[in-house]
């Protein structure tokens, strides 16, 4: 009896902790001291048929991931101010589809670059909305799908694409079971591969377990840490033995990479990639009837390239959109131009590191605004001559 | 194996269940402890073992032929030396650890060196008995609660209480509640605090203060970081040593309520000072001589032990100017009394200046950092004490930091000892675990070891 009544009196001390912990997760919160102390990250994303997971709409917290910020999805389920899906009299719409980048969970919304290229369109006289379609870990086939059935409905009148040349240079096809990825189609070609929906985690996610898991994930900041924990690794702290990696040869690898990737000689799979990605926004830009354009980063020359090879590389890929349409930019290079005198691309990344070094900071969204500001008067220019 | 990791709990909890439930208690610790250090890694557990033997058969010749110490001695300090100071002295000087990057001395070496030292030199004076059961001296060594970081112990405490434990006759401990109270304590200081402040303190020693309220705002940081950190270290050890029926000593007793140097060292990793006191500084004359003397002789030691903090210029010139702070604190007359807070508030000032010393990479960087702080121009790209609304901010959340030290010296008054035993039982435990637990859940955007663990 009297081990009966210890452990009943150790089960309810156990839920006790769990109402504090509740409690000081909640109060860190509704202080300014989310800034500093760790909290309870809010539990953004949730499945989706035509883009394997999406940010669920009027979900709401503190990122603290890379950086705290307070992240709220609007009713649409995108990453930006409150919207109607109809558009506004007046106003030319454009959507920027993207990852994590794009997303920009890292900071405050009004930092952005999407708003911050915004305000500065309205502020010269522009009546447009520049809408945050970013999407952590979008692929090239994710950003398509994503294009087509978030971006569409919202009736745009241009679509900027954020890219990375790396990803699009992978030899192999994409692996689709956990989002849509781009797959050979049996000719030589490739489409989008949509195999994630069969898969046992999509169906329990979108299933009434996966409705019970999201419903504690929104109303319990315990149910959140448990969720981030597991996301981080229940032996994130496991020492691991890292052999400390060899110094990068100077040997102009990544140009010679992408070269072969996107050439007819290429063995891989990468050129049916980019032909298909091409296509995509392609039929997505014709059946709009508005202008896309493509910013692709990762064309810039790494250590050692050579500056030949990668202007081949540009103009192959300039050359492969422009078959559908579809408009290059290469936002590296746009990035560069814009750069302060002693600044360097990596001082565009990061909150020390021991935050993380990753994304964009403020300084890096101030830029990345003037590039895709820059991007959007010209095509709106395109778009009215359409 | 980090106490702040969550593998950590239930290897605690296993290891403090087999100790409390099997009848040979004394070897049950020892193989955790070893299990624990293995951890580490394979190469700093044969490191650690091949010390371990030296020392033991030198324990045997120390008690017999006094002469020997100094071998011993000479070869502890030899290895020491070696592990942690190799690249320091044999290359550029550069070092390869510190704040910045991975742990690269073996684990624990400066604390268990200091240890064995201090076992082989009172065994010496007589003050402790040769330890001839390689078991309780290999527990002594490895005794895994406070292996790593300290509190360094004396062996004529722990060793004794270890022998009741090996003999079935441990002391029984009477406040379950008490030790999970400090292991609680040091988890909220290590995850909420110290781990929270690393990343501003990073920021502004990697790039600079962009000026002098930033400069002084880091070094306030940084002190209270390590401070979290270490006292979180030490708390953990002591709760956790108390469960298992051994009394480790508190190594902290809120220093930034001090309001001088002597008092400063009397409240901060205590163990270590009185280590120092009583096996460099004592030995060495002391007190003895001169007034001259002696503060030449503080300026040594603490010089000396600025250098047992690692291997870079930046920490024996931080102990060199604690020992000349110390030193001229000590010319000031015995009867003057200053209030408290007119003899806080400079104090301070002169603590955070010796921390710009022992965060900075290198001594041009504290340097500078100084010049930044006395109204230098800006040394780089890091600010955060600008704008009227950020400044109140950071102003308060430093005031804040001081009143937490206030309200840490609370926890130990009597009556939180009387209302821990009144509630003593399975719904405390319970509470204080499941908090625990919680803590060590939350997961980590970046791996920060406990600070010391670079020492």
């Amino acid at each position: 009896m009297a081990l009966f009544r210890s452990i009943g009196l150790f089960a309810a001390g156990l839920l006790v902790a769990t109402v504090v912990a509740e409690g000081g997760a909640r109060l860190i919160e509704a202080t300014p001291l989310w800034r500093i102390l760790p909290v309870a990250e809010v539990a953004l994303y949730g499945p989706d048929s035509e883009t394997g997971y999406t940010l669920r709409p009027n979900v709401s917290g503190v990122w603290a991931t890379e950086n705290h910020a307070q992240v709220a999805i609007n009713a649409l389920g995108l990453r930006d101010a409150a919207m109607t899906r109809e558009k506004p009299a007046g106003t030319r719409r454009v959507v920027v589809v993207g990852d994590s980048m794009t997303e920009a969970l890292q900071v405050q919304l009004e930092d952005s670059f999407v708003q911050v290229a915004e305000r500065s369109l309205r502020d010269q006289g522009h009546a447009v909305e520049v809408i945050n379609l970013g999407l952590s870990g979008a692929t090239p086939a994710v950003n398509v799908q994503r294009l087509r059935h978030k971006g569409l409905p919202l009736s745009p009148d241009i679509a900027l694409v954020t890219s990375s040349a790396i990803e699009l240079s992978n030899p192999r096809p994409d692996d689709d079971s956990a989002y849509p990825g781009y797959i050979a189609d049996g000719q030589g070609g490739a489409r989008i591969g949509m195999a994630f929906r069969d898969s046992r985690g999509f169906q329990l996610r979108v299933g009434l377990v996966g409705d019970a898991l999201y419903w504690m994930l929104d109303h319990f900041r315990v149910a959140r840490i448990l969720n981030a924990r597991k996301n981080a690794g229940w032996l994130q702290e496991w020492p691991k033995t890292s052999r400390e990696a060899a110094a990068p040869l100077c040997a102009g690898f990544h140009a010679q990479r992408l070269a072969q990737a996107f050439t007819e000689e290429g063995d891989g799979f990468a050129l049916a990639r980019v032909r298909a990605f091409a296509r995509d926004l392609g039929a997505v830009s014709r059946q709009a009837n508005m202008p896309v354009a493509v910013l692709m980063r990762d064309l810039g020359a790494v250590c050692g390239d050579n500056p030949v090879m990668l202007q081949r590389v540009q103009e192959r890929l300039v050359a492969l959109f422009g078959e559908h349409g579809v408009a290059l930019i290469d936002s590296d290079a746009e990035v560069a131009v814009r750069l302060r005198s002693g600044e360097r691309e990596e001082d565009l990344h990061g909150f020390t590191s021991r935050i993380g070094h990753g994304h964009y900071n403020i300084r890096g969204h101030q830029v990345y605004a003037d590039v895709i500001e820059r991007a959007i008067v010209d095509l709106l220019k395109l778009a009215s001559h359409q | 194996m980090s106490f702040d990791s969550l593998y950590f709990l239930p290897f605690f909890l296993l290891s403090l269940a087999a100790f409390r439930a099997l009848p040979w208690r004394g070897t049950v610790l020892l193989i955790f402890s070893i299990i624990f250090y293995i951890a580490a890694g394979w190469v700093d557990t044969v490191l650690f073992f091949i010390i371990l033997a030296v020392n033991y058969a030198f324990s045997f010749m120390v008690a017999r032929w006094r002469h020997s110490l100094w071998l011993a001695l000479a070869v502890d300090v030899a290895f020491l030396g070696f592990f942690k100071y190799r690249n320091f002295l044999f290359s550029d000087g550069a070092v390869a650890g510190d704040f910045t990057s991975d742990i690269v001395i073996p684990l624990g070496i400066s604390f268990y060196t200091f240890q064995l030292v201090a076992y082989l030199v009172d065994i010496r004076r007589g003050v402790t008995k040769l330890e001839p059961d390689p078991r309780k001296f290999v527990l002594f060594a490895t005794f895994y609660p406070h292996l790593l970081a300290g509190p360094i112990m004396r062996a004529n405490n722990l060793i004794p209480q270890l022998s009741r434990i090996f003999a079935g006759t441990g002391r029984r401990t009477l406040l379950v509640s008490w030790g999970l109270a400090l292991m609680l304590l040091g988890a909220t200081k290590k995850v909420l605090l110290a781990d929270s402040l690393a990343p501003y303190v990073e920021d502004i020693f990697k790039h600079g203060p962009a000026d002098a309220a930033t400069a002084w705002f880091g070094c306030w940081v940084f002190g209270f970081q390590i401070y979290f950190d270490f006292s979180a270290y030490s708390d953990m050890a002591v709760g956790m040593a108390y469960l298992f029926g051994v009394h480790v000593p508190l190594n902290f007793r809120q220093p930034f309520l001090s309001t001088g140097p002597r008092e400063f060292w009397q409240r901060w990793h205590i163990t270590l000072s009185t280590w120092i006191r009583d096996y460099l500084y004592i030995p060495l004359g002391g007190n003895r001589g001169s007034k001259m003397r002696q503060m030449f002789l503080v300026v040594c030691v603490m010089g000396l032990a600025g250098l047992w903090h690692g291997a870079n210029w930046t920490y024996p010139v931080w102990g060199l100017l604690w020992g000349v702070y110390i030193a001229m604190a000590r010319l000031m007359p015995a009867n003057v009394r200053i209030p408290p807070l007119l003899a806080w508030l400079p104090h301070m000032v002169m603590v955070n200046v010796l921390w710009a010393f022992f965060r900075a990479p290198d001594l041009g960087f504290s340097f500078r950092y100084l010049a930044t702080m006395w109204g230098g121009p800006g040394m780089g790209s890091a600010d955060y004490v600008s704008g009227g609304g950020q400044a109140v901010l950071m102003v308060l959340a430093g005031a804040a930091l001081v009143l937490l030290q206030f309200a840490e010296r609370r926890l130990y008054d009597r009556h939180v000892l009387v209302q821990l035993r009144r509630f003593d039982g399975p719904f405390l435990w319970a509470i204080m675990l499941g908090l625990i637990t919680w803590l060590l859940l939350i997961p980590k955007s970046n791996i920060n070891p406990f600070i010391y663990f670079r020492f």
